[in-house]
């Protein structure tokens, strides 16, 4: 709230606030919010009630009485979380089965992903240069952590953990955006045959569940294949992935460009603007700020999907948590596990919400 | 058809459905002439002006713009297009792009003009329609009347031959008209060609060349503006004239 009002108020007023946010102002807007009236009270006071019965034991358990040092299970404290094998087996996390010798490659991917959210949050540098970064970014990851020419090739099964994840992620979410633009555009083409095509395959791969495909990528597709092709297992896995979110964001955007008037087309082919360039320059960016909030819904979505593949052998982040804790060693643990990979992906998700955030702020700015 | 002849329309036809929105339209427009049409709402004058630059397609009849014939199989519709500005009742300046970037939109996207040439260019015309101190705002922040004149300057940096206005001050409020017209008149004293559907029947009186009246799809009359405002040759005319003047 107070975030709000301070992009639309004066300099001198916003310190004025600043300065004036004093314990007295804290305990008036507690006064007002949260005990104005009796009904209001007894709700705060029930919730309170609640999160200190239940706050303390959650704490507790998570850390306090919670083990972190050792060896084995029997350094573990009973009914209290045991962090050892998730530290034993953090580097396993991390690189998923990658040689050592290779782990380099895996860093530098980490990099280069990382990378790009400074560079979209910064308005200085041109989004010329901003975007073709994000395009390029899945072709150097695969190039990269995948291999062939100078890298040694590595086979899909060296893929696993939070790297696979994020691979699998980053590459899909650049990926289908495009993809999804075309289809949308393609949904709304004057050519008939474009149009058909667009709006079967948006509806039937709305229709089916992405599990089916998955599975069906990874055990039908070798079928229908030419004897002795084969295509690798990450690879398909990563086009079903992109196929399935650009359809879904294929809608979103079409929504996008059916909420703009009509005359904005016009006045772009009035100037003497061809399809393309009116498509690039006037209804895409409009269409796609319109789809800001939805996007970024699709684009969480789209990484926490990234863990169905597991259901095909490939071993990502929750994969590879739970082998870890087949170990005789440490099974029973695996809440512990769960937590952890909650945190993760509370985290990456959690930056992309703020992303979007960020996104809407700033587009606010130039609309009225 | 004469050399200086910048528009014919020849028994142009149109339907929308079963509804016929115009009916054998004859019409033919000269260099440096000022048309102004108009007519109730309905009688198919946007639709007129608006085939003229390809945004709807007549189904009978010819049309051509500047010596090119409009039809189905036209390669380079763009070029014709870049020879008639348009000027549209909603304004439909793009909210995305500062007041000057869409003036330059057309040099730039169209025409591939270098940055600082259109810049130059369309900073001259935002000066001709005296708003050149609100380049950097975004047209959300100006008022209607001013995002007009934006609209206006943003066709002329094509460097049109002819001029499309369709109902420009239909959706202003009525003290924003004049600045508005003001502009229009400049362009007509300087001697552009200039079609322009409007209600603004001072403005016509004063400018028009000729009048086209128009109703259900149909020209019924067309004659200079003496002729029209002081002795309409159709019931109709007069009939709309005593309406639109009473008021």
């Amino acid at each position: 709230m107070y975030r709000k009002t301070a992009t639309t108020v004066p300099v001198t007023a916003r310190q004025q606030q600043a300065e004036s946010l004093s314990l007295s102002v804290v305990i008036d807007w507690i006064k007002k919010h949260l005990f104005n009236d009796i009904l209001n009270s007894l709700i705060t006071l029930s919730i309170i009630i609640i999160l200190i019965s239940f706050i303390p034991y959650a704490l507790d358990w998570l850390i306090i009485s919670a083990v972190f040092t050792g060896e084995t299970r029997a350094d573990c404290t009973p009914n209290k979380a045991c962090w050892i094998p998730i530290i034993q087996y953090m580097e396993y996390y991390i690189y998923g089965p990658y040689p050592d010798d290779q782990k380099w490659r895996v860093d530098v991917g980490y990099i280069l992903g990382g990378l790009a959210f400074p560079l979209l949050f910064t308005r200085r540098i041109p989004k010329k240069i901003v975007l073709t970064y994000v395009f390029l970014l899945p072709v150097a990851l695969w190039m990269l952590l995948k291999g062939g020419g100078l890298l040694t090739e590595m086979p899909s099964s060296a893929f696993g953990g939070i790297m696979l994840t994020f691979f699998l992620g980053a590459i899909a979410m650049c990926l289908s955006m495009p993809v999804a633009i075309l289809l949308a555009l393609g949904r709304q083409s004057k050519l008939p045959i474009i149009r058909w095509i667009c709006v079967g395959y948006i509806e039937t791969i709305r229709a089916v569940p992405i599990l089916t495909f998955l599975i069906m990528a990874s055990l039908m597709l070798q079928i229908f294949l030419p004897d002795g092709m084969e295509i690798e297992k990450l690879l398909r896995v990563l086009f079903v992935l992109v196929s399935v979110s650009a359809a879904y964001k294929a809608e979103i955007i079409r929504g996008g460009i059916q909420a703009i008037p009509k005359g904005q087309a016009e006045a772009a082919y009035a100037l003497g603007a061809g399809y393309w360039t009116t498509m690039v320059y006037v209804i895409m960016p409009q269409a796609l700020r319109n789809s800001v909030p939805a996007l970024i819904t699709n684009f969480i979505g789209l990484f926490k999907e990234t863990t169905l593949v597991a259901i095909v052998g490939i071993l990502e982040l929750v994969g590879v948590v739970r082998a870890s804790f087949e170990n005789a060693e440490w099974i029973g643990f695996h809440v512990e596990g769960l937590v952890l990979v909650s945190f993760f992906f509370f985290t990456v998700c959690y930056s992309i919400a703020l992303y979007g955030g960020y996104l809407e702020r700033g587009l606010k700015k130039n609309k009225q | 058809m004469s050399d200086n002849t910048m528009i014919s329309l020849m028994n142009v036809n149109k339907w929308y459905g079963d509804y016929h929105a115009l009916r054998d339209i004859n019409m033919e427009v000269k260099s440096g002439e000022k048309i102004v049409i108009c007519g109730p709402s309905g009688s198919g004058k946007s639709t007129l002006i608006r085939c003229v630059n390809n945004l709807e397609q007549h189904n009978e009849g010819r049309i051509h713009v500047c010596g090119v014939e409009l039809n189905e199989d036209l390669k380079g519709l763009e070029e014709i297009r870049q020879k008639a500005g348009m000027v549209f009742q909603s304004f439909n300046l793009f909210p995305h792009l500062s007041v000057l970037d869409n003036c330059t939109f057309g040099l730039r996207r169209a025409l591939k003009v270098d940055e600082t040439t259109a810049n130059k260019i369309a900073m001259d015309l935002l000066a001709r329609v005296k708003i050149a101190d609100q380049a950097k705002k975004f047209p959300g922040q100006l008022s209607g009347g001013q995002q007009q004149r934006v609209a206006i300057a943003r066709a002329l940096s094509m460097s049109p031959q002819v001029m499309l206005f369709d109902e420009p001050t239909s959706a202003l409020d009525p003290e924003m008209i004049a600045e508005v017209l003001d502009v229009m008149r400049e362009l007509a004293k300087e001697g552009m060609t200039m079609i322009c559907v409007t209600h603004e029947m001072g403005f016509a009186k004063e400018v028009a060349d000729r009048i086209i009246f128009m109703e259900e799809g149909s020209i019924i009359e067309e004659s200079n503006p003496d002729v029209f405002f002081n002795n309409p040759q159709t019931k109709r005319a007069e009939n709309f004239l005593q309406q639109i003047l009473s008021h």
